[in-house]
């Protein structure tokens, strides 16, 4: 009788779920968290996120090293065929319902990772504000007014930030196009006249590129683009801050151009009815803060006090109190917005897989007895 | 069907792992609390030319000389009689003098530029030739701000009677504080000790 030969799938199949690969993954893992734990302290938390934990690949020095979403997808892929490969019986009960744990656990990473967005509110006392600022992507928003009260936003968002691209849109009557984009960069004037196609801002301002500080919030992130076929055709100087918009004017038609955090639209609004602030006795130092708002979703409302491990939650939406702005006559709350789509995961995947190892250690206390008497 | 379930998981996993977001979102707004930014709030202020009537709603008790950047973070009181007007992006804050004389706060990040190309730069919108580094170093002043140390100078040229500058770098953390006052030379003499005042003042917001 001739051995049927397994199909190339099966082969792929049985190669996943070897448990070798999963150990292999789990010490790169190791590697990586290691690797970037330190790098952390010479470019800072955010880029060592995105270089090792946020990338497919990345390198150690001059060496090609698979990233932490590599190395992961690959454990989970390796845990699924693990499942429809291995022969479970009625023993190893608790085991399967670990590994159900944690392949909940790697789905729950999974909608972190792709899908939770992170963002903050400002919003003055006594204002009301219905958007989110991202805190690292940015955006260059093309801002149309249509009435005094009404505008139409065209928000390209961080994949259009690199040199050469060129932004249109079918409404747009005019292009364009990104001359350069600066990471970080020192603002400073202009030594010579400026050329006539420069435009705004840029007469008076040149962007230096710098080095990127460890710290994201210490750069300062610029642009420059060019404008075509509009009654004010130049090029432009936009930064993430710039407190006034570059404006230009195309067939008849007003146009504002910024450079700012991606912004995320609420179906709702938050006012700031109160900002409260106690400090220690003697000092300036914030001792607690917290921010009285009212929650208006169309006709329902509801005030609600966001603290120190009191956040709002509302339509998957979490609201921390974050920071403060105190100006001389004003006080603007500063509210963390996150949106965690996995937040439960851990928690429910960590239950299961108690629920598990539990079950296995009953099943395993016969034969523990068994070996005993064995001895005896 | 293992294959299926197999495939469907695993392509879940690498749906959406485009970190290049190449998106352009449309949407409309309304703005009925438009932001007014810092400059357009300055441009009201008690010395800024503006007339009303006492019970007209709104009045200047509660306006103080002493002003608070929200951006910057630091403080200053404004020497008599200057009055505040609207800045740019740039500008922090402009004090108008007189007719001819203004003064102005810049905050740039890092050194911007160097003491060395911005002393240069000044000298050359006045009509002076560039000097070296060490002669730059023999014209400063150094003032003690409540800030940090300032390098002061006294920018003049003989022949150009229309402008002459007082102005000062003073660290502000990562970033540096330009004080430029512009005035005609025959000003600008009289308007060193408010000037001086001016840079007294400037202190950390509390």
């Amino acid at each position: 009788m001739v051995k049927k030969k397994p199909s190339t799938f099966k082969t792929i199949i049985k190669y996943l779920s070897h448990v070798d690969l999963f150990m292999l993954c789990l010490f790169c893992l190791i590697i990586l968290v290691f690797v970037g734990t330190i790098a952390q302290k010479s470019i800072g938390l955010y880029y060592s996120q995105v270089k090792y934990f946020s990338s497919w690949i990345t390198f150690l020095g001059p060496i090609p090293f698979p990233g932490a979403r590599t190395i992961l997808v690959t454990m989970f892929i390796s845990l699924i065929s693990m499942m429809f490969t291995h022969k479970w019986t009625k023993k190893k009960v608790g085991i399967f319902i670990t590994h159900c744990g944690a392949i909940l656990l790697f789905i729950g990473c999974g909608l972190t990772g792709f899908l939770s967005t992170e963002g903050s509110m400002m919003i003055p006392e006594g204002e009301t504000s219905n958007f989110v600022a991202d805190y690292h992507n940015l955006e260059i928003a093309v801002i149309k007014n249509l009435t005094s009260e009404k505008q139409r936003v065209y928000a390209f968002q961080n994949g259009w930030l690199k040199s050469n691209e060129s932004l249109s849109h079918d409404e747009f009557p005019f292009k364009i196009k990104v001359i350069e984009y600066f990471e970080n960069c020192d603002i400073v004037q202009r030594k010579s006249q400026a050329s006539k196609s420069l435009k705004g801002f840029a007469k008076r301002f040149q962007f230096l590129p710098k080095m990127i500080a460890p710290e994201y919030e210490q750069n300062r992130q610029a642009i420059i683009i060019e404008i075509s076929d509009s009654d004010a055709d130049g090029i432009y100087y936009l930064f993430e801050g710039m407190q006034i918009k570059q404006t230009l004017l195309a067939k008849a038609q007003n146009y504002e151009i910024e450079f700012r955090r991606q912004r995320r639209y609420l179906p709702f609004q938050i006012t700031l009815e109160d900002f409260q602030k106690s400090t220690h006795p003697g000092t300036s130092m914030a001792r607690s803060y917290k921010s009285i708002v009212e929650l208006q979703d169309k006709d329902w409302k509801q005030r609600s006090v966001v603290q120190m491990n009191e956040p709002l939650r509302y339509q998957g939406h979490t609201f921390y109190q974050a920071s403060f702005i105190v100006e001389s006559d004003k006080e603007t709350t500063v509210l963390a917005v996150v949106d965690n789509y996995g937040r439960l995961f851990p928690y429910i995947s960590s239950i299961i897989m108690c629920i598990g190892l539990f079950i296995h250690l009953l099943l395993l206390i016969p034969g523990l007895f068994s070996f005993k008497k064995k001895a005896v | 069907m293992k294959k299926l379930i197999l495939m469907i998981i695993s392509s879940s996993f690498l749906i959406g792992c485009n970190n290049n977001n190449k998106e352009i979102k449309v949407y409309e707004i309304i703005h009925k609390n438009k932001p007014v930014s810092p400059q357009m709030g300055m441009m009201h202020g008690p010395n800024d030319g503006h007339n009303h009537s006492a019970n007209d709603g709104h009045d200047h008790s509660s306006d103080q000389t002493k002003k608070k950047s929200s951006s910057s973070g630091i403080t200053w009181t404004a020497p008599n009689g200057w009055s505040e007007v609207a800045g740019n992006s740039i500008r922090l804050v402009t004090f108008k003098i007189s007719e001819k004389a203004e003064c102005s706060f810049i905050v740039l990040s890092g050194v911007a530029g160097g003491l060395e190309s911005n002393v240069n730069r000044w000298r050359g919108q006045i009509g002076l030739s560039p000097i070296g580094l060490a002669a730059i170093e023999k014209q400063m002043r150094k003032v003690k701000t409540p800030l940090a140390e300032a390098q002061m100078f006294k920018l003049v040229n003989p022949t150009n009677k229309d402008s002459s500058f007082l102005v000062s770098l003073i660290p502000k953390g990562d970033s540096t504080l330009f004080v430029k006052l512009n005035a005609p030379v025959d000003q600008l003499n009289s308007l060193e000790k408010p000037y001086l005042q001016l840079l007294s003042s400037i202190k950390n917001q509390e």
